[in-house]
C-alpha cells in the first residue's frame, strides 16, 4: 500500500460482532478502574489506577501506630515490616495498613491489638516535621489532620480499622 | 455517514504504515527491557517477612508470595523478552508471554504501585494484539482486514482516559492554586522557570495541556501539535526532578505512533541502505538447516555464558530462562540461526544494561539493608560488600559495609572502608565523620582532625565531628580557624 494511502484509507467492511465485544470490554475496563475511585472506592488515600498521579492526596502523611496489649504499647512497624509497606502505611493505605494489622495478631496472639491512623489533609499547612505529627495532631485544628482509625477497638477481634 | 459507520470508523479507521510500528516497536520495548531491568533493584523488597499484599484479594490465593528470587528472575525475563521482541521478528505468543509475565509482576504485590506500571500492563495486552507488519503480513485476508486496527486506536484511546481521569484528580483548589505543584517540584531549572512564570499558572496550564492532548491524540492533522505538547510536557516532568521512574520516555515511545507518514518514510530512506545490504546478504547466504542448528547452539550458549557472568543470585535460573526462550523462538519462527542471534543481542543487551545501569547495585543495597533490619550482620556485610564491588565510587555503599563492619567489632575493617569511599567522594559527610571517630579511637589525632573538618564543612553543627576537632585542636596545639 503506498504511503499516501495511508491517509485516505477508508475502513469498507463492518465491524465484527467479535470485535465489538472485544472493544467495549476494553473500553469498560479502561473507564471502570479509575471511575471506580470515585463512585466505590471508601478510601481516598488508595490511588491505584485513578491515573491520580501528581494528585494533592499523594503528598499527605500519615501516622500510623499498632498499640498492642492493654498498656498500649507502640509497636515498631519496621521490626516486622519492610520500610517499602511502612512508607505504604505512612500514605494511609488502609488495605495495607489491614493486612499488617492481621499480620501482628498473628505474631502476638492472645493480646489486643489497637491501630491508630492520623493523616494530614492539608500537607504543609504546619509547618512541623512528619516525625512530629502526633504532637501535631493535638495543636492543630481538626482541620488540618483527619483520624482515619482512632484506635479504640480490638482489631483482632474486628478486623476493620 | 451514518453515526454508526462514523463510529466504526473512528475504532477501525486509524491505519499505521508498517515502518511506524516498526520504529515504535524498538523504541517501546527498548525501554521497557529497560525499566524491567531497573526493577531488579527493588526485588529484595519483595518476600521480607513473608508478607505481601497484592493488588487483588482473590489474586493472594491464586499466586504465590512472591519473593526476591521469583521477583529478579521474572524482572530478569521480562527485561529479555522485551529486548527479544524490539529487535523484531518475535511471534505473538512472545508477546502473550509478556503481558502475562508483566501482569504477573504488577499484580501481585502492592509494592508495585507506580501508575506507569499500571499504564504498562494495560499497554502490553493491548500490544500483544497490535497489528504487528511481520505477524500480519503472513495473513493475505489480514491485509484488506480493516479490524486488525482497533488495538492501535484503543492505545491511544487508553491514553486519553488517563489525560482526562489526570485532570479530574488535579480539580482541587491546592492543584489550581500551584501548592500540590511547588511541594513536588523542589529543585532544578524547572523550579525556576515555574517560578517565573506562577505556580498557579504553571499548574493550570499543566490541566489544559492534559485536556488538549486527550482530544489532539485523535485527529490526525494535529498530530505534530500533540507531539510539541505531548512531549514537551512529559520532559518538563522528567527534569522537574519527579520520582516517576522511566514513566516520561514511555510516553515519548508512545507519541511515536503520531509521528506524520512522511517523517517516518524519511527516516526509512536514511536507513535504506544498511537494509538493503542486510537483505542482499539474507539473499545470498543461504543457510541450510543443520548450519542454522549449529548457528543457533553457539549463539545461545554464547548468550547464556555471557548472562552468567551477571553478577546476580538468580542468575541460574535466568539462563535457563535465556536457553528456553531461545528454543521456544526457534520452534515458532522455524527459524533456529535468527532465533539463537537474537537470543545473543538480547543477551548482549542486558549484559550492558547490567554495566550501565545501578540495578545490580541497588539489588544488593537493598538486600544488605533487610539484612541490617533482621540484625543479620553477617549476611549484611556479605551484601555490601558486593554493593561497593559492583560500584566503587558508591558512598552510602561504603559507609553502609563500614557501619556493619563496626557492629561485628571489625574496627580496623571499617576504617578502610570509610578511607576507601573518601577516594571517590573527599567531601562525604558520614564518611567524614566516621573515619573522624575511627582515628580518633586509634590515636590518629592528624587525621582525625582533617577528616572531623571536612565533615564540619558539610555539617557545621555535627556535634561528634565539633567535639573532635575541638580534643585534638587542643591536643596538637592547632588554631580552629587554620
Amino acid at each position: 500500500m503506498s504511503e499516501s494511502l495511508w491517509y485516505i484509507a477508508q475502513h469498507t467492511g463492518t465491524m465484527t460482532r467479535r470485535t465489538g465485544i472485544a472493544i467495549h470490554a476494553v473500553l469498560l475496563v479502561l473507564l471502570a478502574a479509575p471511575a471506580h475511585y470515585y463512585v466505590m472506592n471508601d478510601d481516598p488515600r488508595d490511588e491505584r489506577f485513578a491515573w491520580r498521579m501528581f494528585s494533592p492526596i499523594r503528598s499527605e502523611k500519615c501516622g500510623t501506630q499498632f498499640l498492642l496489649g492493654e498498656k498500649r504499647t507502640a509497636l515498631k512497624a519496621s521490626e516486622t515490616f519492610h520500610s517499602a509497606w511502612v512508607g505504604l502505611a505512612k500514605r494511609g493505605r488502609q488495605q495495607v495498613i489491614t493486612a499488617m494489622g492481621t499480620r501482628l495478631c498473628e505474631k502476638y496472639p492472645d493480646q489486643a491489638l489497637r491501630i491508630r491512623v492520623q493523616c494530614e489533609t492539608h500537607p504543609g499547612s504546619t509547618a512541623k516535621a512528619q516525625a512530629a505529627l502526633y504532637d501535631r495532631a493535638r495543636e492543630a485544628s481538626d482541620e488540618d489532620v483527619e483520624l482515619v482509625a482512632r484506635g479504640l477497638f480490638d482489631f483482632c477481634e474486628t478486623g476493620a480499622l | 455517514m451514518s453515526a454508526k459507520n462514523t463510529y466504526e470508523e473512528f475504532w477501525l479507521g486509524l491505519r499505521v504504515s508498517d515502518e511506524k510500528l516498526k520504529l515504535f516497536r524498538f523504541a517501546f520495548f527498548f525501554v521497557f527491557a529497560l525499566d524491567a531491568w531497573l526493577q531488579i533493584g527493588n526485588a529484595p523488597r519483595y518476600g521480607f517477612g513473608d508478607f505481601n499484599v497484592s493488588h487483588f484479594p482473590f489474586l493472594d490465593g491464586i499466586l504465590p508470595t512472591p519473593s526476591r528470587v521469583f521477583m529478579s528472575v521474572v524482572f530478569g525475563a521480562q527485561s529479555l523478552l522485551g529486548l527479544r521482541i524490539a529487535l523484531g521478528g518475535a511471534r505473538r505468543a512472545t508477546y502473550v508471554a509478556l503481558a502475562l509475565l508483566f501482569a504477573v509482576g504488577y499484580f501481585i504485590s502492592q509494592l508495585n504501585s507506580y501508575q506507569h506500571h499500571y499504564l504498562l500492563a494495560l499497554a502490553l495486552a493491548l500490544l500483544a494484539a497490535f497489528p504487528w507488519p511481520d505477524l500480519c503480513s503472513r495473513d493475505a485476508e489480514a491485509e484488506e482486514n480493516a479490524e486488525r486496527f482497533w488495538p492501535t486506536r484503543m492505545l491511544l484511546v487508553a491514553l486519553s482516559v488517563m489525560y482526562l481521569f489526570a485532570v479530574v484528580a488535579k480539580l482541587d483548589s491546592e492543584w489550581l492554586d500551584g501548592s500540590t505543584m511547588q511541594r513536588q517540584i523542589t529543585d532544578g531549572w524547572i523550579r525556576d522557570l515555574i517560578v517565573d512564570i506562577g505556580w498557579g499558572t504553571a499548574a493550570k496550564l499543566t490541566i489544559v495541556a492534559e485536556l488538549l492532548l486527550a482530544g489532539l491524540i485523535h485527529v490526525r492533522k494535529l498530530w505534530p501539535l500533540a507531539i510539541a505538547i505531548g512531549v514537551g510536557m512529559h520532559m518538563t516532568f522528567e527534569f522537574s526532578g519527579l520520582r516517576i521512574g522511566l514513566f516520561s520516555y514511555f510516553m515519548a515511545t508512545l507519541y511515536l505512533l503520531l509521528l506524520p507518514e512522511s517523517w517516518v518514510s524519511a527516516v526509512h530512506k536514511a536507513l535504506s541502505l544498511p537494509r538493503s545490504g542486510i537483505k542482499k546478504l539474507r539473499e545470498r547466504v543461504r543457510i541450510s538447516r543443520s548450519v542454522g542448528i549449529g548457528i543457533f547452539a553457539t549463539t545461545t550458549t554464547l548468550g547464556a555464558l555471557l548472562t552468567q557472568s551477571i553478577f546476580l543470585d538468580s542468575i541460574n535460573m535466568l539462563t535457563w530462562c535465556v536457553i528456553l526462550f531461545a528454543v521456544a523462538d526457534a520452534a515458532l519462527t522455524r527459524n533456529p540461526a535468527s532465533a539463537g542471534i537474537k537470543a545473543l543481542v538480547a543477551c548482549i543487551g542486558l549484559w550492558a544494561f547490567v554495566h550501565t545501569t545501578d540495578g545490580l547495585r541497588t539489588y544488593y543495597h537493598f538486600w544488605g539493608h533487610n539484612d541490617r533490619r533482621n540484625n543479620d550482620t553477617a549476611s549484611a556485610i556479605v551484601h555490601y560488600e558486593n554493593v561497593v564491588g559492583i560500584d566503587p565510587t558508591y558512598a552510602s555503599g561504603h559507609s553502609r559495609l563500614a557501619a556493619s563492619y563496626l557492629r561485628a567489632g571489625r574496627k580496623q575493617d571499617a576504617l578502610r572502608q570509610y578511607e576507601a569511599g573518601l577516594l571517590h567522594n573527599p567531601k562525604n559527610f558520614k564518611l567524614n565523620r566516621g573515619a573522624a571517630q575511627l582515628y580518633n579511637q586509634f590515636g590518629q589525632g592528624p587525621e582525625a582532625l582533617a577528616a572531623a573538618k571536612r565533615a564540619l564543612e558539610a555539617r557545621p553543627r555535627d556535634q561528634v565531628s565539633n567535639q573532635i576537632r575541638q580534643h585534638w585542636e587542643q591536643s596538637l596545639g592547632t588554631n580552629a580557624q587554620n
